[in-house]
């Protein structure tokens, strides 16, 4: 079973998300997979109960906009992902600045793959 | 003039569960806030992805005492989705029943909670007294005062029987004569509207943008309840979601007393009509594929998203709770409110940092 979405470039989500908020969608959350290589971030919306999933796929490194621009709720679930998996996610309207559940001096992301390495890292 | 910032919380008297926010107040009002989450944070999605698939009901059932039944719920019928199993119908039935009787359950402990919040103590006695006997129906059906564990991959672990029937009827229309007695109290009394009418108003508009889910988005006169799409039994019982238009704490609180009543209602269908048959079927194999499940919650809406790989376990569970969702909502309540209405306001979106802090 192969989840419904619309992908996307991390170029064209901006328009994306901007013509969900148009048509009155409500977002109803935004969810990470470590594929490896890249992370698949899947922001979920819902219109009318209907859900509409939009994919993008990003190398590791690669920055990704924040669509707090467009949807502010979206800043607790962008800062969750920046913390737990390590994604740059630049202009987040309200950023915690990685200290949302991390503590000073953690480096890891706990979710990502690439954590057991950064946790020997630490010690 | 400068603000002066006030932290509300972690530890604060109105709160059972440590939210906390860093609150600017201009002489008493609030002029802008800064939410913070992750105090009790339980890495539950990342043990999800260690444990077997049919060890992750338990886990998740402990993402949230209250609504510990819809999430083990929720997990299950994502999982029966991608495996591609149909549970029997009396097993769909009973699910309808325990979630009822949670947010029965739930809607209770809030209204207690929220009296108290204004003050009203005897109030807030009054019905946790009433929600003790929807934990005593719990006990006697599910053999657990809160988390009960009755829901399985394949349908339901417990079953009912004709007498355990005929009590849970009796107990819900008992529950019904009593709340009759209490509910005017809390909808019609002065200093309950006094601390409630056009406090923390969420506008229709802002309520869909800002993500508010269940109760919140409906007392901002929304009609949407993921019931509405029929998932398990809903279709059949004929389930239309209960609206109110002014989008304050009071309009919060008529949505929760009047679902407690549509619940109750819920429920003695799901009874009368409970079809004689297995409970449950057996299950083999491991899930595989990707897919989305939502119910909803007493809270509102939650959603699980699920990654399989045919092993026996997942590669990803994302865990989107009620609360998560409301937080930001505050951002828009809050301000220009007075600093006393600030603890009633905050309880009114019935915050649970259990299912935030998963």
């Amino acid at each position: 079973m192969a989840l419904d979405t619309i992908k996307s470039s991390v170029e064209e989500l901006l328009p994306l998300i901007t013509k969900q908020y148009d048509n009155e969608c409500r977002l109803v959350t935004a969810t990470c997979t470590d594929e490896g290589e890249e992370f698949r971030i899947i922001y979920t919306f819902d219109d009318s109960l209907q859900l509409i999933n939009i994919e993008i796929t990003v190398p590791k490194g690669v920055t990704v906009p924040s669509i707090t621009g467009t949807y502010l709720c979206a800043f607790l679930v962008e800062n969750e992902m920046k913390e737990l998996f390590g994604i740059p996610i630049e202009n987040i309207a309200i950023d915690l600045g990685g200290r949302m559940y991390m503590t000073d001096g953690m480096k890891s992301n706990p979710m990502a793959r690439h954590a057991k390495e950064l946790m020997k890292e630490e010690g | 003039m400068g603000g002066i910032t006030v932290p509300f919380g972690p530890q604060h008297p109105v709160l059972p569960e440590p939210l906390h926010l860093n609150i600017t107040y201009e002489d008493e009002k609030v002029v802008s806030l800064s939410p913070s989450i992750g105090y009790v944070h339980r890495g539950i999605e990342k043990a999800a992805e260690i444990n077997e698939y049919t060890q992750n009901m338990f886990l998740v059932e402990r993402v949230c005492g209250i609504c510990s039944f819809m999430h083990a719920m929720c997990y299950c019928m994502g999982i029966e989705k991608l495996m591609n199993i149909e549970i029997p119908p009396r097993a769909a039935f009973l699910r309808v029943f325990y979630s009822e009787i949670s947010r029965i359950h739930s809607h209770l402990l809030w209204l207690g909670l929220f009296a108290d919040a204004f003050g009203f103590e005897s109030l807030f006695m009054q019905y946790w007294a009433a929600r003790e006997k929807i934990v005593d129906l719990m006990e006697m059906t599910g053999g657990h005062r809160v988390i009960l564990s009755a829901c399985a991959i394949g349908g339901v672990r417990r079953d009912l029987t004709p007498e355990m029937v005929k009590i849970a009827e009796q107990t819900l229309w008992d529950l019904k004569i009593e709340l009759d007695r209490l509910n005017p109290v809390i909808l019609k009394d002065y200093t309950v509207k006094k601390r409630t009418v056009g406090k923390g108003v969420l506008p229709k508009e802002d309520a869909l943008i800002l993500g508010a889910v269940g109760p919140m988005l409906r007392a901002s006169g929304i009609a949407q309840d993921i019931r509405q799409t029929g998932y398990l039994v809903y279709k059949q019982l004929g389930f239309e979601p209960i609206v109110e238009q002014a989008g304050d704490s009071y309009a919060r609180g008529i949505v929760r007393v009047k679902e407690v009543y549509q619940s109750i209602e819920l429920a003695l269908q799901v009874l009368a009509d409970l079809p004689v048959g297995e409970c449950a079927v057996k299950v083999r194999g491991n899930p595989n594929g990707e897919t989305i499940e939502r119910v909803e919650q007493p809270r509102g809406e939650v959603m699980y998203y699920f990654k399989a790989n045919g092993s026996k376990n997942l590669e990803r569970l994302r865990i989107r709770t009620p609360t998560f969702a409301h937080v930001p909502a505050l951002l828009k309540m809050l301000p220009g409110s007075s600093m006393s209405d600030v603890p009633v306001i905050i309880l009114s979106i019935d915050p649970c940092i259990s299912c935030t802090e998963r």
